[in-house]
């Protein structure tokens, strides 16, 4: 698990005056599933092009399996399977022929990895149905077989679960964690759907404006967002200061004029209520309550204090 | 690189526009074997000195197709990225694919050849074809008409990526090798022309075996430069 598998280092990617990825330095180590998390437009996209050398960064370095020079950075390259943006086949040819052009391209020998790659992501029956009729589902299955037709040791998919519908959703999910669990392929994800993220991410790294804000694992993210205790209170801001001041709750947040947040799972709630109505606090609720990936996100780009 | 030129072929030989291609030209071969019949009175002699002399700069206006089947439709349906992503060198691919399109053309034009020396062979009285060492020079010329449409590929091959859209490429491509003799002498380059692809036709078609080397050496020369200036743009370009 320790392995260092893609390793940015400050990188850089501008287009004209604009900065898509900014100074951006992160980590994938083998094993994990780690998830890119951002708004339209935060990097995700250029970020993984960097990586898969589909862009060249204006600056900073990249070391994917522990190489750093552009001659081995291309070999280190066919290590990876990548599914960016929209797949992209030749419109008249099957999924067989499509897979078996690249195929023959990487010099694999045998049809059978593409029958392999077919039947694992659901298409082998397709026959000699052309590209160009496939359903967006499809052409997502379809990129998502070409990106495991080699048995990559990483797999770098943007956007991958788009298109799908919910069976096809958790299908995806089965195959990637297959992969994962056995053949201990590193997965490298970015998605909007948070909630499907959740479902399997190792790690996480919260992208905008191009610069990574934050890095947490999952077992981190799970905990931040495990629990608070939320407090309906006639006063929010008198309440936090009592909290703050009589109890030592460092983590206190108003959310509005008459409601709180204590952050970090109050071992006993019944203690903080007495201290607040001791204080002169009316307290009209108490209850516990999490936040999801969703709600830590906006919070995380909004600017607020989770925990 | 030959698995990327295998691949090519693989992909372009699954294709209808290439069979339609090849149709279109070896139909145009007959249609003038069958009009020569009409007119009764030529042979097939007269007809293959006919098209080495007239019809060999024909093929330069089909050539900007080469280039379009091999490169623009992997633009257009976004595959690039799939061959880039796996590491692939940018220069290896971008001489890959101008390789597959001069492969592709020298296919096409040994198949439109043939129809042609076939159609002319079956359809009109033979006449002194094998005597006179024409059938050697008509083929010898032809192998070095060969240099400069694999020069035209190299050049149309430039515009294409350099581009990226394919009708774009191809009227560039036009006003680059039939218009630019018109523009060196506003230039003040009137000896310019001569060294352009098209000016290299007439004396292979009909010079001396010393014109006939330096239009080779320049088509080769030609070849040689638009390659490396396209693999120095394609390198340079990001892939979507």
């Amino acid at each position: 698990m320790n392995e260092v598998i893609v390793k940015t280092r400050g990188i850089t990617k501008k287009y004209g005056a604009a900065a898509a990825v900014r100074d951006l330095s992160i980590q994938v180590r083998r094993g994990e599933i780690y998830a890119l998390v951002g708004q339209n437009g935060a990097g995700k996209t250029t970020l993984l092009k960097l990586i898969c050398g589909l862009a060249e960064p204006t600056a900073g370095g990249l070391e994917l399996f522990g190489q750093a020079a552009p001659k081995w950075l291309g070999r280190a390259r066919s290590r990876i399977g990548s599914m960016i943006e929209t797949p992209g086949f030749f419109p008249y040819l099957s999924a067989g022929q499509n897979l078996e052009f690249y195929r023959i391209q990487r010099g694999v020998r045998g049809a059978g990895c593409v029958r392999r790659a077919l039947r694992l992501v659901g298409l082998a029956g397709t026959g000699r149905k052309k590209f160009r009729s496939f359903s967006l589902g499809m052409k997502q299955r379809l990129g998502l077989a070409l990106a495991v037709m080699n048995d990559p040791q990483i797999l770098v998919l943007d956007e991958p679960i788009n298109g799908l519908d919910p069976v096809g959703i958790r299908e995806f999910r089965d195959i990637l964690q297959r992969l994962n669990r056995e053949k201990q392929t590193t997965v490298l994800i970015s998605s909007h759907i948070l909630g499907e993220l959740s479902q399997f991410a190792t790690d996480y790294g919260f992208i905008r404006d191009g610069r990574l804000l934050e890095h947490i694992s999952a077992a981190d993210l799970k905990e931040k967002c495990r629990s608070c205790l939320r407090i309906e209170a006639d006063s929010a801001e008198r309440a936090a200061a009592v909290l703050r001041e009589k109890c030592a709750c460092p983590s206190v947040e108003a959310l509005g004029k008459t409601e709180l947040r204590v952050n970090g799972n109050p071992e006993h709630p019944e203690l903080l209520v007495r201290a607040l109505v001791e204080n002169g606090v009316q307290v009209s609720q108490v209850y516990r309550s999490g936040i999801s990936l969703e709600q830590y996100f906006v919070n995380l780009i909004g600017g607020k204090q989770v925990a | 690189m030959l698995k990327l030129i295998h691949a090519d072929l693989y992909r372009c030989f699954h294709r209808l526009y290439l069979y339609l291609l090849a149709g279109a030209l070896a139909g145009l071969c007959l249609l003038l074997s069958f009009q020569f019949r009409r007119q009764g009175d030529i042979t097939a002699a007269q007809a293959w000195t006919f098209a080495l002399t007239q019809l060999f700069g024909y093929p330069l206006l089909v050539i900007p197709m080469l280039p379009d089947i091999v490169f623009t439709e992997e633009s257009r349906e976004h595959t690039l990225k799939n061959t880039v992503a796996f590491g692939v060198s940018r220069v290896e691919l971008y001489v890959s694919k101008a390789l597959t399109a001069i492969l592709l053309g020298l296919l096409l034009a040994a198949a439109a050849l043939a129809v042609y020396c076939g159609g002319t062979l079956l359809l009109l009285p033979r006449g002194p074809v094998f005597a006179g060492g024409l059938a050697g020079q008509f083929f010898g010329r032809f192998a070095a008409l060969c240099s400069v449409y694999v020069g035209a590929v190299a050049v149309a091959a430039l515009f294409t990526v350099f581009l990226h859209r394919g009708a774009l490429a191809v009227f560039v491509y036009y006003a680059a090798v039939y218009m630019s003799r018109y523009l060196f002498p506003l230039l003040h380059l009137p000896k310019a022309a001569d060294y352009l692809l098209v000016a290299q036709v007439r004396p292979i078609v009909s010079g001396a075996p010393d014109a006939v080397r330096q239009a080779v050496l320049i088509s080769l020369a030609t070849l040689a430069a638009f390659l490396t200036l396209g693999a120095a743009c394609f390198r340079r370009r990001d892939v979507a």
